[in-house]
C-alpha cells in the first residue's frame, strides 16, 4: 500500500503493522524525533522512538479495536530529541494502525509560561496596591499629626492660660480663652470626622447624594491637610444629585484635585476651577487646572501610567478613579485644552432643577413604561429612604426641588392620575401631581 | 528572557547579522527592525533551536521590516533548512541561500558529519559526493528529494 500522501502532511505519521512493527513513517518524523531516516528505518518497534513513554503509547495502540476504530489521547512523550506534549490520533486502516502525532508542546509551554506570568503580575499588583496604601497611610498620618498638633498646642497653651486666669480670678479674659479653646478642639474634631469619613470608603453603599456636598467634603479634607494653601480654588456648582457611593466619588474628586495640585505646584499663579454642567441626559463635574497639562490623554487611564517622578505616584489613581466612575454608571475623561488639564466626571442625570430646564426631559420621561415617581424636595435622607424602598423596582425618579417644577409637572401630566408624588412634606406624600398642584395653589393663595 | 543573541556588523556597506541561541517566543528582534541598507546577510550557524512562535516572529520581522534589495542567508544549519522546507515565508522573496549544512554519515567510522555546502553543489537534486579524512565516501544522511526541496523555490 502506498502511503506517499502522508508525506504531504506536516505532522509526524507512523504506520504500524498488526504486530506493531513500524512499516512506514513520513518525512516529518525525521526532524520530529531528531533521527536521520537511516536510523528511523532501523527502528523495529515503538520503544526505540518513545523511550520511557512507550508504555502509554502502546496501551493506546492496544485500545484500538473494531469496536473502537479511532482513539485519541494527549500524552507527554520522550523522544531521542526532546520531550513533547502531543495528541495521538490512531485509526485502523485495513490491517494497519495509522498513528498521527499532533504536537501541542508550544501551546502547553505558552500556557504554563503565561500562567506563571499572570501569577507574578497578580503578586506584583498586590504588592504595589499594598505599598500604595501604605504610602497613602503614611501621608495621611503625617498630615493628621501635623494638622492636629498645631491646634492641640494652641489648645494646651490656652488651657494653661485659663488655669492661670482662674488662679488670678480674671473672669473676662477666660471667656475668650474658653471660646478659642473650643474652636481649636472643634477643628480637631472636624479633622478626625473627615478622616473617619474617608476610612469608611469601602463600607458605604450606593446612595443618593448631593454632588456639591461631596465636592465640599473633598475640599475640606484637602484643606485640612493644607494641600490647597496658596491655590485659588474657584467652585461654581448647581444643585445636582448622583446615585453612587458617595465616599468613592469623594475619593475620585480628591484624586483629581490632588493631581491638579501636583501639576500646578511650580506655577506662580495656581488655579483650580470646579464647575458643574447639566444637559439632557447627564450631569457633569469639570475640574480644570492651569498646570503643566497632559500630553498623552489616551494613556493616562492605563494602569501604572504616571508622569510623576519615581516614587511620587504609582500610576493607579486615575485608573482606579475611572473604574469607580464606570461602576457608578458614569464616565471619567480628560478633555484637551490649551493650557493645563481638564477632567470631566459624567453622571447619569437624576434631578430636575426647574420647568424651564426640564421641559424636554419631562416629555421624554412620559414615554417610560416603568413606574414614575416625582419627588418634591431634595432632602438627602428622604431620598435615600425612598431609594431603599424602591430598590430592585423599575422606577423613574424625577426630582423637583421647587413648586414651579410641580406646576410644570401638572401641566404635563394633568390628565394622568397614575403619577404619584413623593415629598418630604407628609401631607403631600402619595398624592397625585394634580392634587399636589391644587394644594400648592391653596398654600400660595393663603400666603398672599 | 530572550535566549537569542543578535550581532549586527557593517562591512563594506553590507550588513552582517549573526544569530546565536534559540529563536522562540522570547526572542526580541527589535535590533533588526530599523536597519537600513541595500544588502543584508544573515548567519544562522549558531542557532540551536527554533519553534513555531519564533518562526512566526521571524516571518513577521522580514515581512514588515526587511526592505533590502538583497537578503542572503548563510551557514544555515539543518534545523533551519527543515523549517525552510516546510514553512512558506521563512525565506524572504528577495532572499537567497548562500550556504547551508547537510548531514552525512560514515558507516566505517559510525560518525555523523554536518558539512557546509553551497547550492551550486547540488545538481539535479543530488547531494554532492563527500569523503572523510580516510578518503572514504560518505553517505548522505537524509532523503535528498526532501532535504533539497528549498532549493527549488
Amino acid at each position: 500500500m502506498s502511503y506517499q500522501l502522508y508525506d504531504h502532511l506536516q505532522m509526524p505519521i507512523i504506520v504500524l503493522s498488526k504486530s506493531y512493527e513500524i512499516v512506514y513513517f513520513n518525512f516529518i518524523c525525521s526532524p520530529f524525533f531528531g533521527l536521520p531516516p537511516r536510523k528511523l528505518k532501523k527502528c523495529n518497534d515503538l520503544s526505540e522512538l518513545f523511550g520511557n513513554s512507550n508504555t502509554k503509547v502502546l496501551k493506546l495502540v492496544e485500545s484500538l479495536s473494531e469496536l473502537a476504530p479511532t482513539v485519541s489521547e494527549e500524552i507527554l512523550i520522550q523522544t531521542p530529541k526532546q520531550d513533547y506534549t502531543v495528541v495521538f490520533k490512531l485509526f485502523l486502516e485495513k490491517n494497519n494502525v495509522v498513528m498521527q502525532i499532533q504536537d501541542f508542546s508550544i501551546e502547553r509551554l505558552l500556557h504554563e509560561k503565561y500562567k506563571e506570568q499572570i501569577i507574578e503580575l497578580k503578586n506584583t499588583h498586590e504588592q504595589i496596591v499594598k505599598s500604595d496604601k501604605l504610602r497613602a497611610l503614611g501621608e495621611l498620618i503625617a498630615g493628621i499629626s501635623h494638622e492636629i498638633s498645631s491646634p492641640l498646642m494652641v489648645a494646651t497653651d490656652l488651657a494653661y492660660e485659663l488655669e492661670e486666669m482662674i488662679h488670678q480670678h480674671k473672669i473676662d479674659p477666660s471667656k475668650k480663652a474658653v471660646t478659642n479653646l473650643q474652636d481649636e478642639i472643634a477643628r480637631i474634631k472636624q479633622i478626625v470626622s473627615n478622616m473617619q469619613s474617608m476610612s469608611k470608603a469601602e463600607a458605604k453603599d450606593v446612595e443618593v447624594f448631593s454632588l456639591k456636598t461631596a465636592i465640599d467634603k473633598a475640599i475640606s479634607f484637602l484643606n485640612d491637610l493644607s494641600l490647597l494653601d496658596n491655590i485659588s480654588v474657584d467652585i461654581k456648582l448647581s444643585r445636582s444629585f448622583a446615585l453612587a457611593s458617595q465616599s468613592k466619588i469623594e475619593q475620585v474628586i480628591i484624586n483629581l484635585i490632588k493631581n491638579s495640585i501636583d501639576a500646578i505646584s511650580k506655577n506662580e499663579k495656581k488655579e483650580i476651577k470646579i464647575y458643574s454642567e447639566i444637559n439632557m441626559h447627564s450631569q457633569l463635574i469639570h475640574i480644570v487646572d492651569n498646570g503643566v497639562g497632559i500630553k498623552n490623554t489616551d494613556e493616562i487611564f492605563e494602569m501604572f501610567y504616571t508622569t510623576k517622578e519615581y516614587g511620587e505616584g504609582t500610576g493607579l489613581g486615575l485608573s482606579i478613579s475611572q473604574k469607580i466612575m464606570e461602576d457608578s454608571h458614569g464616565e471619567l475623561r480628560c478633555e484637551p485644552i490649551e493650557q493645563g488639564a481638564h477632567f470631566v466626571m459624567e453622571f447619569p442625570r437624576l434631578d430636575i432643577e426647574s420647568f424651564t430646564t426640564t421641559n424636554e426631559y419631562l416629555k421624554g420621561a412620559k414615554d417610560y413604561e416603568d413606574k414614575k415617581i416625582f419627588i418634591l424636595g431634595d432632602n438627602e435622607g428622604d431620598l435615600n429612604e425612598l431609594f431603599q424602598k424602591l430598590k430592585g423596582e423599575n422606577v423613574v425618579l424625577i426630582l423637583c426641588d421647587n413648586f414651579e417644577g410641580v406646576e410644570a409637572l401638572k401641566d404635563a401630566y394633568l390628565a394622568d392620575e397614575s403619577y404619584r408624588l413623593q415629598s418630604n412634606q407628609t401631607s403631600l406624600s402619595g398624592a397625585s401631581v394634580k392634587t399636589v398642584s391644587e394644594i400648592i395653589k391653596t398654600i400660595r393663595n393663603e400666603n398672599k | 528572557m530572550s535566549s537569542l543573541k543578535i550581532l549586527v556588523d557593517e562591512v563594506d556597506s553590507e550588513l552582517k547579522v549573526t544569530l546565536e541561541g534559540q529563536i522562540n517566543e522570547d526572542s526580541n528582534f527589535d535590533s533588526l527592525k530599523n536597519l537600513k541598507g541595500d544588502k543584508i546577510t544573515i548567519n544562522f550557524k549558531n542557532i540551536e533551536h527554533i519553534n513555531s512562535c519564533g518562526i512566526r516572529d521571524w516571518i513577521e520581522l522580514q515581512k514588515n521590516h526587511f526592505h533590502f534589495k538583497k537578503i542572503n542567508y548563510e551557514q544555515c544549519p539543518q534545523i533551519i533548512i527543515e523549517q525552510m522546507n516546510i514553512v512558506a515565508g521563512f525565506v524572504h522573496e528577495k532572499g537567497e541561500i548562500k550556504s547551508f549544512y547537510a548531514p552525512y554519515y560514515s558507516e566505517s567510522e559510525d560518525k555523523e558529519y554536518k558539512l557546509l555546502l553551497s547550492p551550486s553543489e547540488v545538481v539535479d537534486g543530488k547531494a554532492p559526493v563527500k569523503k572523510n579524512q580516510n578518503g572514504e565516501e560518505l553517505e548522505f544522511d537524509e532523503i535528498e528529494a526532501q532535504y533539497f526541496n528549498f532549493l527549488k523555490k
